[in-house]
């Protein structure tokens, strides 16, 4: 995460603190959540493995929220994985595929009935592929997001604030993610049957630049 | 609720509004025939605007250049010359592979083909009928261009002459006090010094009268002094020879018709080692079935041997012999200009394509496909005895017909790619000792890179790019080495490059 982004996040996770109810802790801690997740990048050197500057993802992400003074502080952890491609010069396809775990901590609290407003700061690691026809190269790398979003929350039954509730979730903000370089790609190592191949020289492709605009759209239960 | 309803057009807006990729990198990627150094083979990628150097052992490296690449041509060393740009920003680019460095000369045009002094010192830029077009509705074909490399300065002119366009640039060896250019046409050549290209200017008519009209160059050659120019004309049967000299700033010529025998079919210069030659030329007569030794001044006392066969083409070879060959015909003629000896010998077949070893004096033709399916090289040597030239024929068959060969002139050894199959083997034409490797992709073409002593094959895949690298002396699939998709080295950050 950028230091200069650093401030904006505690302004939004203060600002969350002044405002929660305090009926927010009677909810159940445990959510699960899937859905969509999409990293923006702009750059013109991501033209080359996507038609609309986005890489979309599947999200999976479990939490469990500790009870504050009229809010939540809730610890979640995420599964990432998910694939771009565009077509290449007419001859084949770039892609650029993502897999990645990430931690964090979301402040929650409650706007009215079923409005849930949160800031949530989180750290991954993701493990990238670049794939040019034959040619690939696998990376690892840190990366961190922060995210403003809000919860929709619909109690399953709603004669108990503690029964399980739908979740319907809404966040966007940003994904610090180095500029992954791609500087040796090679052809995969063959099968076992497979006579050895000559040896293929790597090939440099480049710096692929991926910071920018994160959103995510989920679904979920609160148990 | 009012909050899902003001976020969402915010989301929609989100996923669908970040642009498009503004046609990049949509366009097919259509790089312009490799070239080769010493040590490496360069493709210009006018798509991707980049020289890309791939070299065994290193990954392949690219050296950005102007857009607009159309033209590409090796000059001496590690440097390359591509006309870039577009009608409005023409450009000359000399890039230094090996160093990365690009020297850009403006252009007063866009010309569409180049040709450099054998010392790189001048180049001289034509136009083409080929480029006219939607952008380009009528030009002066007539006009060039001559480019001090040096002095980076570009010297336009015209020629002035009744021809459509120029048919072919020849430079003569580059001499201290000049140097000499001439440009064939359909309709007499031009002659000038690239060292003062607009004085020294020289238009000559080739017809054999005034009432005549004008004949087609079809071959043009330089003395080794640079001083004589010998023609090989349309439907005439002497060579033409001019005679050049500076007095002041004019060009003089001065013209001889150097008469034969009939049906002249093809000229070349004589052998280093042959005495009294410097000014001279070897012509092939197919009508009268024979050669001759002319020279320049028009001297009676000729060196003639009978070919006894319509042939139409001479090679001359490092050691002084001349070997005579047509391509349907299966009579191999060789001619030792010094001491008169000859000897003839006769194919199995005919063939399509021959491969010269000059430091060995050999040569190796290669015969099309026989009824079984296979193909047969020919490799014929020559070998002085008393009274004559002994022409000798070693048959090699192969299982297929030659898809791609190429020749290591200076050890003697011909690679060659049968088609359809990953293979390359080596003919050691000395020895006739025959090596193999089988690769991983059928071969199209074949490339020699003497100073590494490295083979290129390359496959099915010349748009993307797609080599294999072998060391000339040890074809074993451990030391080889293939490269794939280099035409698109760097290829991310030259996207951000790009404004």
């Amino acid at each position: 995460m950028s230091p200069r982004h650093l401030p904006v996040v505690c302004a939004a996770v203060l600002l969350a603190v002044s405002l929660s109810p305090s009926e927010a802790s009677a909810l159940p801690p445990l959510s699960l959540r899937l859905g969509y997740a999409s990293q923006v990048s702009t750059a013109r050197a991501y033209d080359l493995v996507d038609d609309n500057d986005h890489l979309p993802l599947f999200r999976l992400g479990v939490g469990y929220a500790f009870p504050l003074q009229g809010a939540r502080l809730e610890v979640e952890g995420g599964f990432l994985s998910g694939s771009t491609s565009a077509s290449l010069f007419q001859f084949g396809r770039a892609q650029l595929g993502l897999m990645g775990v990430e931690v964090g901590a979301a402040y929650r609290l409650r706007l009215g009935t079923y409005a849930e407003p949160y800031a949530q700061a989180l750290i991954g690691y993701d493990r990238l592929s670049l794939d040019i026809g034959p040619l690939g190269q696998r990376v690892g790398q840190v990366s961190a997001t922060a995210l403003l979003g809000v919860s929709l929350v619909f109690p399953l039954n709603s004669y108990s604030s503690k029964a399980p509730s739908f979740l319907i979730d809404l966040g966007v903000g940003y994904g610090f993610r180095p500029t992954a370089r791609f500087d040796a790609l090679a052809p995969e190592p063959p099968g076992e049957d497979v006579e050895e191949p000559i040896p293929s020289q790597t090939l440099r492709a480049g710096d692929l630049p991926l910071a920018g605009l994160a959103y995510r759209l989920q679904v979920g239960i609160r148990l | 609720m009012r909050i899902v309803r003001q976020l969402l057009p915010a989301m929609v807006l989100l996923a669908a509004g970040c642009g498009d990729r503004g046609g990049f990198p949509g366009q097919a990627l259509k790089p312009l025939p490799l070239l080769t150094t010493e040590d490496a083979l360069v493709s210009v990628v006018p798509q991707t605007s980049r020289v890309v150097r791939v070299r065994k052992g290193e990954q392949p490296r690219s050296i950005p250049i102007a857009d607009g690449a159309r033209k590409a041509a090796r000059l001496q060393g590690d440097v390359v010359a591509v006309l870039t740009g577009d009608t409005r920003k023409p450009l000359l680019q000399l890039v230094s592979v090996d160093g990365a460095e690009v020297r850009t000369v403006d252009l007063p045009g866009a010309y569409d083909t180049l040709a450099f002094s054998a010392d790189n010192r001048y180049g001289v830029l034509t136009y083409s009928t080929a480029s006219l077009g939607p952008d380009v509705v009528a030009r002066n074909l007539n006009e060039v261009a001559v480019v001090d490399v040096e002095a980076r300065a570009v010297t336009r002119f015209a020629l002035g002459t009744e021809s459509l366009a120029p048919r072919s640039v020849v430079f003569a060896p580059p001499h201290a006090d000049r140097q000499y250019v001439a440009i064939t046409l359909d309709r007499g050549v031009a002659v000038f010094d690239a060292k003062d290209p607009r004085r020294a200017l020289r238009r000559i008519p080739t017809r054999l009268s005034e009432t005549q009209p004008e004949v087609a160059v079809q071959e043009a050659l330089f003395s080794p002094a640079g001083d004589v120019l010998f023609l090989r004309l349309t439907g005439m049967d002497d060579v033409f020879a001019v005679e050049l000299s500076r007095e002041g700033d004019e060009l003089l010529a001065s013209v001889n018709f150097l008469a034969g025998g009939t049906g002249l079919s093809d000229i070349s210069l004589p052998p280093e080692a042959a005495p009294g030659t410097e000014r001279s030329v070897v012509a092939v007569y197919s009508g009268s079935q024979e050669a001759m030794v002319l020279d320049a001044s028009g001297t009676q006392d000729v060196r003639r041997l009978p070919l006894g066969a319509p042939l139409t083409s001479a090679r001359v070879l490092a050691d002084g012999r001349v070997l005579f060959y047509e391509g349907k015909l299966r009579t191999v003629t060789a001619w030792d200009v010094v001491t008169g000896k000859s000897g003839t010998v006769l194919l199995s077949a005919g063939f399509d394509a021959v491969r010269f070893s000059d430091a060995l004096g050999a040569a190796v033709f290669r015969h099309p496909s026989t009824g079984s399916g296979g193909a047969v090289l020919s490799v014929v040597t020559v070998r002085e005895e008393d009274t004559r030239l002994r022409v000798r024929i070693s048959p090699i068959p192969v299982s297929r017909t030659v898809q791609a060969d190429v020749m290591d002139e200076a050890r003697g050894r011909f690679y060659f790619a049968p088609q359809g199959l990953p293979a390359v083997a080596r003919l050691d034409v000395e020895t006739l000792g025959i090596e193999q490797i089988t690769l991983d992709a059928p071969v199209t073409a074949l490339y020699y890179l003497p100073g590494k002593d490295v083979l290129a094959a390359q496959h099915a895949d010349p748009a993307l790019g797609d080599v294999t690298l072998i060391p000339a002396d040890r074809l074993e699939r451990g030391a080889a080495e293939r490269v794939r998709y280099f035409t698109l080295a760097d290829e991310l950050d030259r996207a951000s490059e790009e404004p």
